[in-house]
């Protein structure tokens, strides 16, 4: 398995906002995605450009587009098996910065990326093994 | 678990996620929930329906994501696992109550 870095992490960030995103149906999902992409940001740069992505949210939905970061953090504290504590920071950027500090102290993995490993895992050993495969 | 214990970690978990939308969201949720006046924060579950309505007229498509991260916190604080994550915030809560009962 994959030790915990960096790049795993961003790949949760943007797993997690998608998923958020989802939330909201495609096409808001689309124009978000646009208009992120128009400010150069792309998809995978989210978590190291959070507070920017979040400017851009609250700029185009007011306060409530706040809400697709919180919930990128909720998701990505779900996916870590960590809690998410909001009240523990000033900023959704410093407890975005926090929570991936602890994440690679604590070498964690995340679900959705151990679910895919193990169906992977799986499918290796039954292909090998399969009675019909040679 | 008491029941004091899960409305504790419900109120704590909704307000935390309204803050940090921004400094006026839970004070405005509280006001328009006591029809102009703040009602205080330790009867928010007493209000449930009534709180559904209010984050959807407030905050629209994003009311559903306001409601999911609450339910998400509650469920971390009290170390359960998450009910299925649908639109109705009332729905939620009575789902995650049931999981506390069928865990203890």
């Amino acid at each position: 398995m994959r030790t915990p870095n960096i790049t795993l992490i961003h790949e949760t960030v943007s797993f997690c906002f998608d998923q958020v995103l989802s939330t909201l149906g495609e096409r808001t999902k689309r124009v978000i995605y646009d208009f992120l992409a128009r400010r150069g940001i792309g998809k995978e740069d989210l978590s190291s450009r959070f507070e920017d992505a979040e400017g851009v949210l609250v700029e185009l939905y007011g306060q409530g587009g706040r809400s697709v970061m919180i919930g990128t953090l909720a998701k990505l504290c779900e996916e870590y098996s960590i809690p998410l504590n909001l009240g523990y920071s000033d900023s959704l950027g410093n407890r975005m910065a926090q929570l991936a500090e602890n994440i690679l102290m604590q070498k964690l993995i995340p679900k959705h990326f151990r679910k895919d490993v193990d169906t992977r895992a799986f499918e290796d050993k039954s292909g090998s093994y399969a009675g019909w495969s040679d | 678990m008491d029941r004091a214990v899960f409305d504790s970690a419900f109120q704590i978990s909704l307000s935390n996620t309204l803050r940090s939308l921004g400094e006026d969201c839970l004070s405005s949720v509280l006001s328009l929930l006591g029809g102009g006046r703040e009602i205080p924060l330790a009867s928010l579950t007493a209000h449930l329906g009534e709180i559904d309505n209010i984050l959807d007229e407030l905050f629209g498509k994003f009311s559903k994501i306001i409601k999911h991260v609450t339910i998400l916190e509650t469920s971390s604080q009290l170390k359960l696992d998450p009910p299925k994550l649908g639109n109705s915030l009332l729905w939620m809560v009575e789902e995650l109550r049931s999981n506390l009962w069928k865990a203890h």
